[in-house]
């Protein structure tokens, strides 16, 4: 009776980044991009039925729903080798392929003309699970059909499944390179309000930062999106390690999620990975011991976040876990946590108790690593809010001037009035302060206080 | 008078050496001894002292063991190989004295002006050593030194300046170490635990507790069931495989017995208090020139002939000594010498005789073949006699004593109680010498003659006979009296035959007569006169026909005997028949005659009356109650007639019915405890005086109902007293005992001989056969009740047995026994020792199973080159250590290598390491989850009948399902030397369920997260995330630091083994195993109090909130 997840992939970025996290857990669970078990992995001891379940053949299929409103990337999955791989009942194409536009309310909008279909199959694949954990999403906060039909999803799926979790990938935009969708801000700040109120777990994919890991530690001068995405799934594959492979602890989504998230809206964590290769460099293997990859994950530099250095605050872990896969002997992760102690590698909240968590996994023996030993963090951190302040200050300039407005007043949600971004706008506000509250000791009284300016 | 210097050096006193305080002492102011001459004497008569302590000891102490039921008893007491190896040890060490004297003798016989003087200087150095020597005993004696210990006292005594006592320690050393050494090649190479007075020191660790239960009952292996087993089996070719080994060096101890003609005749009333003793020993050893060549012409047809001698002796015995359908197994001849020392201790009220054996330390007296004596005469219904003829050759051969003994001791004390109507009568046999020295009671004849020594026998032949007769008769005081004159050369038996008669008028009286014996005089009954002499033939000769004489006149005079008791029993059938039908009772007695070889059991009478059974019991058994235990060394003789009866008088009462069965190991237990324990004639009077007061009760309870009532015996209320007899001291219910008594005893021996005795069980138990013996007057519901009776005794055995396959399963365990380790020999060894032998005991217990395709021995077929360097190391006079480790190691390497093969290889050692940990530890986290979702509903609420399907016992108390939940993992061969048996940790699955529990109160909590919080929300955060913090590094702790970590070290080393083994030293892996139980524990012993303290409150708050 496992604890099934069901994946949506959203819009471009999230088909995309999707395709690869599947491709990745086929290939560590062994499994034909046709969905058949390769015959050298009959015996794993993998659970491979938290993601897939069996079809009538035996050949596995992802509890994926594919989500998109235009059909140029789903049509790209659909001729790849993995085309048999997903269930073609689980593909949503918006019929009139016109795709949201990269425009928010559009998204939004169509999300809630296709609920229906969309509902239809996502309630099949829930009834079809035993025990359903909850939905992972995966999208991309700035285009169209990921932010808006995204947000749309997400808060239809927190009505409709209220006891399950969701988590979301999302891929925020890169802040260095002139974006061609110049609504962007409009449509994080709308995204982010529902990755605030109505996820559980909002794992930060910064295109940012992972074209600059890219770049710099992976030395690729132009780093394509599938050298992007490959880093994505790399990362959206072992955060679900524990899950796929069990063993002492962090068999479920939530176990893995609620030890990261102390207060409910300060769920954005931010990720980092270690060693990080591509298959085009393969090159430079070096040793790697726990402490290594714990110490390395710390570094600013492995971050998939790009955040700011903000002087006047000072910004802190809330939480972290790391998610070491390989053969490790437990004592050296325990050594490797008292080293890391010792030197104050990490910085924590002041108000709780907080340290590093460690999980071992099993790493998949059908992936040859050239690495002994690597790791996943996944992060708690207050400084992710720069993230959100950058956004914030985005749409600022950008309403400011009242620009490309005029696409979202022809939806629904601003018929009437731009209330909804005000109101976004407040919320993600919020959040930032609430993260900058965090890294005071006050925080509990932080809370208190808001609470009591709300009501007066 | 150097004779006399002589005899008490060789430890007899004399006229002029008389023994005074158990020490040899000249009598002071004979008018012929210069006083300077009297203080040599008495520094001579200090060595002749010594001696003879010596030799008391070794005779005490240096004959076959104890039968192991009594040793179990007797902890307390000497006993064991390892004592008699130290005796046989003494005996060689006082080898060169004996040899000295005989060289003196010589001298002083070619030679008469020797002085006194020249005796002494001879015998010098003794008086350095024999102190010594004699501190050794005492050291022995007074710390009741037991098995190895005996090699730690020794050894320490070893380490001395006089290199005289050096020596001698040294030597008695290489004989206890040879022992030693037989146990442990059999431990090492086979994997047998020979050690059956537990004297190693490595002993069964888990059934200890059984064992000594049933030990207490003074069973160890004749469970009530004839036959030998396998345990004494393996013991006693142990004892001859050692004896082979120990040839060279062991010819002193290898003693063949000479024919011995032990007649016995015992009946009579127990008023027949006589005791009478007529020991003759006449045994001859050959010249010193040739020992070796006797020794060997005599060893192997004793060898050889000891297992099915000591078989069939077993079951003659079996037979003699217990008249129930279910005999008693006394099997190994160690009954002879039980016969000798009980008659030194008991000899007032011994009516037997003992048989004078040449005593020796040895084994192989279990395996003295014993040829049953003509006695054609089979006589069907002899209500009282019980006859024992045997006749036991043995060829003595000790080196050193080519001197023949002569002994004849003879004591006749007659009490003739003028009030009683008994008379009792002895026949007495006595072979007197010459110059016999008739003396009044108690009469101590010693004769000596010696004889040079040179021998003309190239074979060496001693005939220690003893003869013992005593006879009595009812009615008819015909006296048997009959002498001998053996004349020849030298020596002139004077055998007399005195036989009295006792005429017990009523039965009852016997009681009385018994209170009698308690008065009579204690008299030495066993004296021993060492005579070195050559055996003439003729004596011999004439030794035998007397014999034989004596066995003719007996003959008659038990047929006039026999008749006399028909009579008696129909007279009696008469005057009881009429009354009402007796309770039925199986014949008790079965006399077994000996017809040359072959051996013919007659149960006295088909059908016997209870008062009969009661008249024979008292008569038979009154007396020698004690001795019987002694002498049978279990109680059956004695019980099992009292335990039918018991068992027949009150078949309404279920608990007694089982009470036949199981009292008769319970019955007897403190009486021995007491036996041993005090040992003291006075309190064996005592307790053989309260015997007989029971006994007379019995009797006068069953003379009461049997002429009060007129209904049957059945209905005759169970006194109190008597129930205090039949049932255990504890109270504890005997039926319940017996199933576990029996369990528990069984465990030890291998399925095959299990199953073997429950064959025979089954046969001896065939309620056909019982109820033949029951005879015709068993009335229908008798039958019926026995019947189902037997059923459920045989079912019950059958559940066991068939319980006991599965229990194979749970094996053995062995372990060190700290306080019997010899500190020369360093735990280390003694650590690989067991490893070696749990090993191998290991594999050779499960070679059969068809699973495992192994053939050969597991010692890789070098197991004879193993058992030659134990040889060689077991030959070196001294001990050696380092050698003596190499070989161990050597042995260990071999089975290591093996075990690990089979372990790791085979067994998939690691794959079960790992199951352990996915399961027990909850690795496979994911199952446990789901477990917990499932289970939660139901084991939520205190467990109920149909929380576990088929409740297989009651339910224990928790406060909720969860607290009895259970996780047991049934070890698969072999593994189970490394997995001890564990249950799920409810902690670590509390851990984890309060976790959950948390967990789902952050989902709740997130729900509210679009929300504005409130304080109390965030409070509740707070809180909830305290808690979660502590709960997920405790578990992070327990399960990746503590359960993950310590099987990974486990792996570790367990990989390493893998490298090492091949390179041939796979030592490491089997060292190592221990842990996994250990890294079960160590979270518990760690964390046990804070986490378990806040597991609960956690989420008890919690779910406040």
């Amino acid at each position: 009776m496992p604890r099934e997840i069901i994946t949506l992939q959203l819009g471009q970025c999230g088909n995309q980044i999707g395709m690869e996290f599947w491709k990745q857990l086929c290939m560590e669970h062994g499994i034909s991009p046709e969905g058949i078990l390769e015959d050298y992995a009959t015996e794993g001891t993998d659970r491979k039925d938290v993601f897939f379940y069996q079809a009538d053949d035996e050949h596995y299929i992802p509890r994926s729903v594919l989500l998109d409103l235009e059909p140029r990337v789903i049509n790209t999955i659909l001729n790849s080798p993995y085309a048999n791989l997903y269930n073609p009942e689980n593909i949503y194409m918006s019929t009139h392929g016109g795709g949201a536009g990269n425009n928010w309310a559009s998204g939004y909008a169509q999300g809630e003309k296709v609920q229906e279909e969309v509902f239809d199959i996502i309630d099949r694949e829930a009834d079809g699970s035993d025990s359903l954990e909850g939905f992972v999403v995966c999208h991309s906060i700035a285009g169209g059909t990921g932010s808006g039909m995204g947000s749309y999803m997400i808060e239809k799926l927190n009505d409709r499944f209220p006891k399950k979790l969701i988590q979301t990938y999302s891929v925020f935009p890169n802040q260095d390179e002139i974006s061609d969708v110049v609504v962007q801000p409009y449509n994080s700040l709308l995204t982010l309000k529902r990755l605030t109120q109505n996820a559980d777990c909002v794992v930060v994919l910064d295109n940012t930062a992972l074209n600059r890991i890219a770049v710099d530690r992976l030395h690729i001068q132009n780093p394509s999106f599938s050298q992007i995405n490959s880093l994505v799934s790399t990362i959206m594959s072992t955060s679900t390690t524990t899950l796929r492979y069990p063993g002492y602890m962090n068999n479920d989504l939530i176990g893995l999620i609620a030890s990261l998230i102390p207060t409910p809206r300060l769920h954005f964590l931010m990720t980092g990975y270690t060693p990080l290769t591509t298959d085009q460099k393969a090159a430079s293997v070096r040793k790697t011991t726990v402490l290594d990859v714990m110490r390395r994950l710390l570094q600013p530099k492995n971050m998939m976040v790009s955040t700011d250095r903000i002087r006047h605050i000072n910004h802190c872990f809330i939480s972290i876990l790391n998610i070491i896969q390989g053969e490790v002997d437990p004592t050296q992760v325990h050594k490797s946590l008292q080293r890391i102690r010792e030197r104050k590698l990490a910085q924590f909240i002041p108000w709780g108790p907080a340290s590093i968590q460690v999980a071992l996994s099993r790493k998949s023996p059908y992936v040859q690593s050239a690495h002994r030993v690597s790791g996943l963090m996944l992060a708690n951190h207050t400084s992710i809010s720069s993230l959100f302040e950058r956004c914030l200050k985005q749409y600022d300039k950008l309403r400011k001037r009242e620009a490309f407005l005029e696409q979202f007043r022809k939806e629904n949600v601003f018929k009437d009035n731009l209330d909804e971004l005000d109101n976004s706008r407040e919320v993600v506000q919020k959040l930032v302060d609430e993260y900058h509250a965090a890294t005071r000791p006050d925080y509990i009284s932080w809370g208190a206080q808001e609470a009591a300016e709300g009501r007066s | 008078m150097l004779h006399e210097v002589l005899l008490a050096l060789s430890g007899y006193p004399g006229n002029i050496f008389v023994e005074k305080d158990g020490s040899l002492e000249v009598v002071p102011d004979l008018p012929f001894i210069h006083p300077s001459e009297q203080e040599i004497l008495s520094s001579l008569c200090k060595l002749g002292t010594f001696y003879m302590k010596f030799k008391a000891f070794t005779t005490k102490y240096g004959g076959a063991p104890i039968h192991p039921g009594t040793e179990e008893a007797h902890t307390s007491d000497l006993h064991g190989l390892y004592l008699i190896a130290f005796c046989s040890g003494v005996e060689r060490v006082l080898e060169p004295y004996r040899q000295a004297l005989l060289t003196l003798e010589r001298e002083i016989l070619e030679d008469p002006q020797l002085t006194v003087f020249h005796v002494q200087t001879e015998l010098m150095q003794y008086k350095l050593l024999f102190p010594a020597i004699a501190s050794v005993i005492r050291q022995v004696e007074s710390q009741q030194a037991h098995g190895c210990y005996i090699l730690e006292i020794l050894h320490k005594n070893s380490f001395c300046g006089m290199p005289e006592v050096r020596s001698a320690m040294e030597i008695i050393l290489y004989y206890c170490h040879g022992v030693l050494y037989k146990q442990l090649s059999a431990w090492l190479l086979h994997g047998l635990l020979l050690d059956r007075y537990s004297e190693f020191f490595i002993h069964q660790g888990k059934v200890l507790a059984d064992a000594a239960r049933a030990g207490s009952q003074g069973d160890d292996d004749d469970l009530g069931i004839g036959g030998l087993s396998g345990k004494q089996l393996r013991e006693l070719m142990f004892k001859m495989a050692s004896n082979q080994l120990g040839k060279d060096q062991r010819t002193t101890r290898t003693s063949v017995f000479l024919p011995t003609v032990d007649f016995r005749f015992s009946s009579g009333p127990p008023s027949d208090d006589r005791c009478d003793k007529g020991d003759v020993q006449v045994s001859g050893a050959s010249s010193v020139d040739t020992p070796s060549s006797e020794t060997c012409v005599a060893k192997e047809p004793c060898l050889e002939s000891v297992p099915e001698q000591s078989t069939g002796e077993m079951d003659q015995e079996t037979c003699v000594s217990s008249s129930t359908p279910l005999p008693s197994s006394e099997v190994n001849s160690e009954f002879t010498n039980d016969d000798t020392h009980d008659t030194k201790t008991v000899s007032p009220a011994s009516s037997f005789s003992t048989a004078q054996i040449a005593a020796r330390p040895l084994p192989p007296s279990s395996g003295s073949p014993e040829f049953g004596n003509a006695e054609s005469d089979t006589v069907p219904s002899a209500d009282v006699a019980f006859s024992e003829d045997r006749t036991s050759i043995g060829v003595s051969s000790r080196q050193s004593t080519c001197s023949l003994d002569n002994q004849s001791s003879m004591y006749f004390s007659g009490s003739v109680s003028g009030t009683s109507s008994v008379e009792p009568e002895l026949i007495n046999l006595h072979l007197q010498s010459e110059d016999d020295q008739p003396t009044p009671t108690p009469t101590r004849t010693f004769y000596t003659e010696e004889i040079s020594t040179n021998s003309s026998l190239s074979r060496s032949e001693s005939f220690p006979s003893s003869f013992d007769d005593k006879a009595s008769t009812e009615k008819d005081p015909s006296l048997l009296s009959s002498s001998a004159d053996h004349g020849s050369s030298k020596t002139l038996s004077d055998s007399r035959i005195t036989e009295q008669q006792s005429k017990p008028t009523k039965h009852d009286d016997e009681s009385s007569d018994e209170e009698e014996t308690a008065s009579i005089p204690d008299v030495p009954s066993y004296e021993e006169i060492e005579q070195r002499d050559r055996l003439h033939t003729e004596f011999l000769q004439l030794a035998l026909k007397l014999i034989q004489e004596q066995h003719q006149k007996r003959k008659q005079f038990r047929k006039a005997l026999l008749a006399r008791m028909i009579e008696m029993r129909t007279c009696l059938q008469r005057k009881i028949s009429s009354q009402h039908m007796l309770a039925t009772v199986p014949s008790t007695v079965d006399v077994v005659w000996q017809m040359s070889s072959e051996k013919l059991q007659v149960p006295i009478s088909q059908s016997t009356t209870v008062e009969e059974i009661i008249t024979f019991m008292a008569s038979y058994f009154a007396i020698p109650v004690e001795e019987h235990i002694f002498l049978m060394d279990n109680d059956r003789a004695y019980l099992n007639p009292l335990l039918t009866m018991a068992a027949l008088y009150n078949p309404s009462n279920s608990n007694k019915e089982s009470a036949l069965y199981s009292t008769q190991f319970t019955l007897v237990a403190p009486h021995m405890q007491m036996l041993m324990t005090q040992k003291s004639k006075e309190k064996l009077l005592e307790i053989e005086r309260t015997a007989r007061v029971k006994l007379e009760k019995w009797l006068k309870f069953i003379n009461y109902h049997r002429d009060t009532s007129t209904v049957s015996f059945h209905d005759i209320p169970w006194p109190s007293w008597l129930e205090e007899d039949f049932i255990t001291d504890n109270g504890a219910d005997v039926a319940d005992n017996i199933s576990s008594r029996i369990l528990g005893v069984r465990k030890m021996d291998t399925l095959k001989e299990k199953q073997a005795k429950y064959k025979e069980l089954q046969t001896q138990w065939d309620p056909t056969n019982f109820m033949t013996r029951f005879g015709e007057k068993i009335v229908a519901e008798d039958k019926k009740h026995v019947e189902a009776r037997l059923h459920k005794i045989k079912s019950d055995l059958e559940i066991q047995i068939a319980g006991e396959e599965e229990e194979r399963k749970t094996y053995v365990q062995f372990a060190l026994r700290p306080e019997m380790l010899p500190s020369y020999i360093p735990v280390r060894l003694a650590e690989k020792i067991l490893f070696v032998g749990e090993s191998i005991q290991m594999f050779e217990h499960d070679k059969d199973r068809p699973a495992m395709k192994r053939t050969g021995s597991i010692l890789k077929n070098s197991e004879d080159q193993f058992a030659e360097e134990l040889h060689q190391l077991s030959k070196a006079p001294l001990f050696n250590l380092a050698a003596f480790e190499s070989v161990i190691d050597r042995i260990r390497k071999s089975v290591a290598e093996h075990l690990w093969k089979l372990v790791v290889e085979e067994a998939d050692l690691i794959g079960h390491l790992k199951l352990m940990k996915d399961f027990y530890l909850l690795g496979r986290g994911e199952l446990y989850l789901a477990f917990i979702d499932c289970a939660q509903s139901i084991l939520r609420g205190p467990p109920t009948n149909v929380t576990e399907h088929e409740p297989s016992g009651p339910i224990p108390s928790g406060e909720s399902g969860w607290g009895v939940l259970g996780l047991s993992y049934s070890v698969q061969w072999p593994l189970h030397i490394l997995f001890t048996e564990a249950v799920l940790d409810k902690f670590l699955l509390s851990v984890k369920r309060v976790q959950l529990e948390l967990q789902h109160c952050w989902a709740l909590q997130m729900e509210g997260k679009h929300l504005a919080s409130e304080q109390s929300d965030v409070a509740k955060w707070q809180l909830r995330t305290h808690m979660a913090f502590l709960l997920d590094n405790l578990q992070y702790y327990l399960q990746v630091v503590t359960a993950a970590g310590t099987p990974g070290r486990l792996s570790v080393r367990v990989e390493v083994g893998l490298h090492l083994s091949d390179d041939a030293s796979s030592a490491a892996p089997s060292r190592s195993p221990r842990p996994p139980t250990l890294a079960r524990r160590l979270p518990l012993a760690g964390l046990a109090g804070q986490p378990r303290g806040l597991g609960t409150p956690d989420r008890h708050s919690l779910l406040r909130l």
